[in-house]
This record gives structure tokens, C-alpha cells and sequence, in this order.
């Protein structure tokens, strides 16, 4: 899914880019790529940021127990957003036979992903 | 610029995990620099940070006089520059830099601050952007140069030659070595077939034999990855597998090694053959082997010629090009900014901060490129923002916690020095949500006792002249041990928990009181106790002045008076009261939890 249809499917926007960067939800080099693939690290980023700076959700403190998915510790950049949006329960991590639980950070978010985060968002 | 292919060719042996100890260093390694103290980013504002904000730091540094203390670089993290290179070039996020670096360097300079940086030496920055300096060593330290910086930090992610963080996790294939089952030498009368597992001399740490298919191999070979908290930084954190070749006379042979590859940790790729240690090592191969049907499918290499001494040779097949290659990157941009310096003879030095966090225990190999090695993965995830000051943990999850650094680092004292650099447990937390007044006292102390380099990670117009956060930052005592010219490190002599081997023994349970000695200039020693725990200690804690001899005389600028001194003045780091010790016994009676007492102790 491209940065676009991820950012207008959030704010039901036709100009969701500007919107989304004005809302401080990407970078200002984030409004070059419209069409650039969301991976799941960067919809928790940008989910992250809704929480903060749209509905002013306070962060959880204690992001241990995200810790659950083993590769939590991968993105260094984007830890706190991936555990913020999973203990908040807006997106689930991939389980995988043998109890392997990951987020799949630099997997491209799905359609139906989407979908279901926004519906953990309102 | 196109990136190289594959990892840099070594012809230096001072890149060689042979020559980590001989203590030799690149040229424009500056020596003697004590730990640097600043204000960095990044746990205050993340990728956040911007111009507005980092010029508001600098005028609090000087409005709090911390300048005046020794606070002088304002270091920007990641997340200042452009996405992608312009012309080849690095250059400003004009959103959040639009007046660009030289600017800032110019407005920092004038206010008697220096102006500390941040890259990369793969081939993204760690937030994402296109502008790691891989393959871009030369011009990228010209840039540096001509924005007039001071110091600069180089982080470790998309790196090309190991599986490092958002690398591709196959580039294992280039930092392990392949399953080896045996080997097989012929030459001038010598044909001999060795049988890895039951006839090879597994040397260091990290390589296993195993049993797959019915197959024994050995696997393993290469170096722990210390990104986690889990290994121990003391002792051989690497592995070979070694074969003892008897010659009844100097000559050639080949030798065929059977082997598996994989790409993933424990089974690479690359091979290194030497024999011979230290100055004395020969190598006659460093390279990819061919790639197998899978880790577990063996076959015969081709021929590798070697030279074989006359009597017992030690063959060693190896792979420590996770240490080597990294020390290379870095070692490329320490050439680049030589070369930039010719330009620029007015500019004459670049503090030196590796971030590659551990990974390849840079406290073997650092001191030849850096000043400084962070040693874990960072300190908090849980950064702040405009608005936001960020969370921390006393005693946290993986690396995140005062005391999951302070763990590693209290027993990295001998890698530490004056002539060396420092470790690293990364910037300090004081000030961000989740640590109370008493942890931050305790963090700051661990920290100068440590020669941790001081980097504050708040937003410091949170701060006000004589507040506690303040207080404790501005500790002209503790400030004054971590910039003791004398640059030893403190060493753990007690802990309530190990009393054999306090000062190597790695100790991760928290249910502790540490004591730390650090020899001083004047021939003072700093004494510090540290209660881990998150409950008060009630225990009468004790050393005396030849415990503390025995771990530091050699170390101290006159054991002799220290020893034989008849009384001794003994000043609390906190509160500076002072009392005259006559019997040479230091003793607490209980500490609170995670408190410390910190006393300078000058023989009379």
C-alpha cells in the first residue's frame, strides 16, 4: 500500500500527504514519496504520532511487555512506536508456529491491516 | 559513488584482530583526550530535533553555565539532514535546519560551544535517510570539515559487511565462517587428513562442535555479537578452530578445507587461513568460499596454498572480519578527515564517537580509530520530544536502564585509558521521566566514576540554576573525577554479591552494593558505593586501604604515600563534609536503595 492510500485511509483527506505533515505525522522528505510502500514499522510510526499529536494519547510507560515479539529490539529507531501501537492493541504482531511472535517490521502493511488498526483507533 | 561489493581488502595489519593488542593506531588517532562532555539530540528530541531547538540548548548551556564545567559539544543525532544526497553531497533538512550546518557550527562557535555531528558508516543513517557515509568517506569529511564541526558521532546501521541493525541479515555470510568437518594438507611430504571435531583445537569463545545427519562439524567460528546484554566484554569473545601441522622440513602444501556455508549467524561464508599469532601471523586466505547447497551439504574446497615451517606449525582457520571490517569503516573516515585537514590547516581535530553499540566488542579494536565505543544497544527507546521529555529506566528491559549499562561498563575498566578512549553506556538519562532524584544522583556518579563520556539527553530548559536536576549535573566534585587527568577508569573492587573476581565478573542481578576505586592525579582516590537494588541495604559495607591496594597500586600515582599515609581527609562528593580517617578502614553503615556515597580520599 502506497504512503498516499495508508495516509488518506487515516485522514480521509484528499491532500492527506500535506495533512499528514502538517499534523507532524511524517517528515517533510515523507511528502517526496507518495508512492513509497508502508511498511509496518512506518504505520506504527505514523499511528504513533496520530496518538500523540491528533488524539492526544498518552504514551504507555512501560514498554516491556512488547518485548513479547522478538524483534521488537531490531528497528532502534522505531521501538517505542511499534510497542506504543501494540500495547495499545491498534496493531497486532504475527504469531508463528513455536509460539515465534514478531512484528515483521519491514513488511509491507496490508489492506486489511489498515483496516483493522483503524477500527482499534476509533 | 558506487558502493563497494564486498568488504575491504586488509593490507594493513594493524586492522588485524592480531594486532588488537599491540597498541598501535591510524594516523590522526588522537591520544590523551579525556572523556567529551556535551549535549547530544537525541533523548530529549529524537528525529525531532531542529535548529530553534538546538540553538535554545546552546543558550541554556551557557545561561546555566555548563559551558563553565566542561559541557561544550551540542551534538546533533539523526534526523538532520536531507533524505537522500544532493549532487553526492550531504546536506540540511531545510524544514528543520534552514539555515544549515556551517550556520548553526557559526552561531555554536560564537557562543564558545563546539559542534558535534552524526552519520553512519553503512549506507542509510539509523532513522532511514540515504547518507551514510559508506563509499563516501573522503568527501563526506570534507563537508565535516567546511561545516567546521568538532566532534562527530558514527553509528552502525545498513551496514554492508555484517548483519548489523536494518542490514540485510544474510551479511552473516561475511562475519562467519562456514561449518568446517575436517581438512586435508598435501605437500612435500606431508599428506595428512584432520578430522575437525576430534582432531581440531577449538581456541576463544563462541565455536561448538556439532552433530547434524550424522555429520560432526564445527560451527561457530567468528565473534559474539554484543549488541544484547547477554555475553560478558572480558576474555576472548571470538573463535577459531586450530590444527597443529608437523613439517619435517620448511615448505609449500595445499590445503582443502571441507566445508558447509550458510548466511546467518554461526555458519558464514568467509574464511580466513593463517598461520602463526601477532607479528608473526601469515594469512593465504581471506574471502568467500563458494557457496554450498546448504549449511549441512559439505564439500572440498579448492586448494589453498600455505607455507609450512619446519616443526609444528598452528594452522588457524577463522573469520574475524565483523571486528575487522568494522574497524576498517571506521579507520576509512578517520583517513578521510586526514586528507580534509591538509586543506583545512586551521582545523586540526574531529572527537571520534563509535555507536555501532557493542556489537563487534569495539573494546578490543576501538582505541585505534576513536575516543569513545558506545557498548550496548542505547540506553532508552522511550526518547522525548518538543514538549515530551522522554522516559528511562533505572533497571530496565535488554539494554534499557542506568544500571543495564553501568553492568557491562563497571568491568571494562582495563580497555579504558588515556592513551585507549572510553566506553560508552551512552547518554545520560538525567532529567527524562522514570528516574527519580535519587537514581539520577547515582547515574551521574556511575558515570564520572566510569569515565563514561557526559552527554546530557535533556531538554535543558527544564532546568533552573539550583533545581535538583541542576544540582546534580553541575557537580563540580563528580564532574571533576570523570575529567581527572590521571584518565583511569574506576575498577569494581567489592560487591556484596562476588567477592572473588569483583572486578572482571559480569553481575546483571541487582540485588547488590558495588564499590568502586578510582586512582586520582594528586594521589587522592575517589571511593564510590553504589546500591543496585531497588530496597534499602542496611549491611555494614567495609574496605580497607590494601583491598584497595591490591587492585589498584599499580595504577595510582603514589601507592606508596597512599599506604603509609597516617591519617586520611575523606570528602563526601554530595554534600562536601569532610572527617579525618586515622585508621585507614572506610565503612558505611546501610544505603538507601539505589543511592551511592561517593567520598575523595587524600592521604595526609
Amino acid at each position: 500500500m502506497s504512503l498516499l492510500r495508508f495516509l488518506t485511509l487515516i485522514l480521509k483527506n484528499e491532500k492527506a500527504i500535506v495533512e499528514a505533515h502538517k499534523l507532524g505525522l511524517i517528515d517533510q522528505d515523507d511528502t517526496k514519496h507518495p508512492d513509497e510502500a508502508v511498511v509496518r514499522k512506518k504505520a506504527a510510526k505514523i499511528f504513533h504520532m496520530y496518538l500523540l499529536n491528533v488524539m492526544h494519547v498518552k504514551d504507555e510507560d512501560d514498554i516491556s511487555p512488547a518485548s513479547i515479539m522478538k524483534d521488537l529490539y531490531d528497528c532502534r529507531v522505531c521501538v517505542n512506536h511499534i510497542a506504543q501501537v501494540y500495547l495499545k492493541g491498534i496493531m497486532k504482531a504475527h504469531e508463528y508456529p513455536g509460539g515465534l511472535i514478531l512484528f515483521d517490521s519491514d513488511v509491507e502493511i496490508t489492506e486489511a491491516e489498515v483496516k483493522e488498526a483503524l477500527d482499534n483507533l476509533n | 559513488m558506487k558502493l563497494s561489493e564486498r568488504p575491504m581488502e586488509i593490507t594493513d595489519k594493524t586492522f588485524r584482530f592480531d594486532a588488537f593488542k599491540d597498541g598501535s593506531v591510524v594516523p590522526g588517532k588522537k591520544c590523551g583526550r579525556l572523556p567529551a562532555m556535551g549535549w547530544n539530540s537525541w533523548n530529549a528530541f529524537g528525529s525531532g530535533n531542529t535548529e530553534v531547538l538546538t540553538k535554545a540548548m546552546a543558550e541554556k548551556m551557557v545561561e546555566l553555565g555548563l559551558d563553565k564545567l566542561g559541557y561544550k559539544y551540542v551534538v546533533l543525532d539523526d534526523g538532520c539532514y536531507k533524505s537522500e544526497r544532493v549532487n553526492g553531497l550531504l546536506s540540511n533538512e531545510e524544514e528543520k535546519f534552514p539555515s544549515g550546518f556551517k550556520a548553526l557550527a557559526d552561531f555554536l562557535h560564537s557562543k564558545g560551544l563546539k559542534f558535534g555531528m552524526y552519520n553512519d558508516i553503512g549506507s542509510n543513517l539509523c532513522a532511514g535517510a540515504a547518507v551514510g557515509t559508506c563509499g563516501h568517506e573522503a568527501e563526506d569529511a570534507e563537508t565535516y570539515i567546511n561545516w567546521d564541526i568538532d566532534f562527530i558521532k558514527v553509528d552502525n546501521c545498513y551496514y554492508l559487511w555484517d548483519n548489523a541493525t536494518f542490514s540485510n541479515a544474510e551479511n552473516a555470510k561475511y562475519t562467519y565462517a562456514p561449518a568446517i568437518k575436517g581438512i586435508r594438507v598435501e605437500g612435500a611430504g606431508i599428506i595428512v587428513s584432520l578430522d575437525a571435531a576430534n582432531e581440531g583445537t577449538l581456541f576463544g569463545n563462541g565455536a561448538c562442535i556439532c552433530e547434524e545427519d550424522g555429520k560432526s562439524f564445527v560451527k561457530g567460528i567468528g565473534t559474539f555479537d554484543g549488541t544484547g546484554p547477554d555475553n560478558t566484554p572480558v576474555g576472548i569473545l571470538s573463535s577459531e578452530l586450530r590444527f597443529t601441522i608437523t613439517a619435517d622440513d620448511e615448505c609449500d602444501a595445499d590445503l582443502y578445507v571441507e566445508y558447509a556455508t550458510g548466511k546467518e549467524p554461526e555458519v558464514g561464508c568467509w574464511l580466513e587461513v593463517a598461520t602463526g599469532e601477532g607479528d608473526n601471523a601469515k594469512f593465504f586466505y581471506d574471502d568467500l568460499l563458494p557457496e554450498t547447497e546448504s549449511k549441512t551439504s559439505f564439500t572440498e574446497s579448492a586448494p589453498i596454498k600455505i607455507h609450512l615451517a619446519k616443526g609444528e606449525n598452528i594452522l588457524r582457520l577463522m573469520n574475524h572480519r565483523r571486528q575487522e571490517n568494522t574497524l576498517c569503516s571506521y579507520a576509512e573516515l578517520v583517513k578521510g578527515f586526514e586528507e580534509a585537514f591538509k586543506k583545512r590547516p586551521d582545523k586540526k581535530e574531529i572527537i571520534l564517537s563509535i555507536c555501532e553499540w557493542g556489537k563487534t566488542q569495539p573494546q578490543n579494536w576501538g582505541y585505534k580509530v576513536g575516543d569513545s565505543w558506545r557498548i550496548l544497544n542505547d540506553i532508552t527507546f522511550q526518547v522525548g520530544a518538543d514538549g515530551n521529555p522522554g522516559r528511562g529506566n533505572w533497571a530496565g528491559d535488554y539494554t534499557t536502564g542506568v544500571t543495564n549499562q553501568y553492568n557491562k561498563a563497571v568491568i571494562m575498566d582495563e580497555f579504558a585509558g588515556l592513551e585507549k578512549g572510553w566506553n560508552d553506556p551512552d547518554m545520560m538519562m538525567i532529567g527524562m521521566d522514570g528516574l527519580d532524584e535519587t537514581m539520577c544522583r547515582s547515574h551521574m556518579a556511575m558515570w564520572c566514576m566510569i569515565n563514561s563520556p557526559l552527554m546530557l539527553g535533556l531538554d535543558l530548559r527544564r532546568v533552573e540554576k539550583g533545581d535538583w536536576i541542576y544540582n546534580i549535573i553541575s557537580n563540580k566534585n563528580l564532574i571533576a573525577l570523570n575529567q581527572d587527568p590521571l584518565g583511569v577508569q574506576a575498577k569494581r573492587i567489592y560487591s556484596t554479591f562476588e567477592t572473588e573476581n569483583p572486578d572482571t565478573v559480569y553481575l546483571r542481578d541487582n540485588k547488590r552494593v558495588d564499590v568502586l576505586a578510582k586512582p586520582l592525579d594528586d594521589g587522592s582516590i575517589a571511593l564510590g558505593f553504589f546500591n543496585l537494588d531497588l530496597e534499602d541495604n542496611n549491611e555494614k559495607i567495609t574496605v580497607d586501604k590494601n583491598h584497595i591496594l591490591k587492585f589498584l597500586r599499580g595504577k595510582m600515582k603514589d601507592a606508596d604515600a597512599f599506604e603509609n599515609a597516617k591519617a586520611y581527609t575523606v570528602t563526601d562528593m554530595w554534600n562536601e563534609e569532610s572527617f579525618v580517617n586515622e585508621t585507614g578502614i572506610f565503612e558505611i553503615s546501610g544505603i538507601n536503595a539505589c543511592d551511592n556515597t561517593v567520598w575523595r580520599i587524600k592521604p595526609q
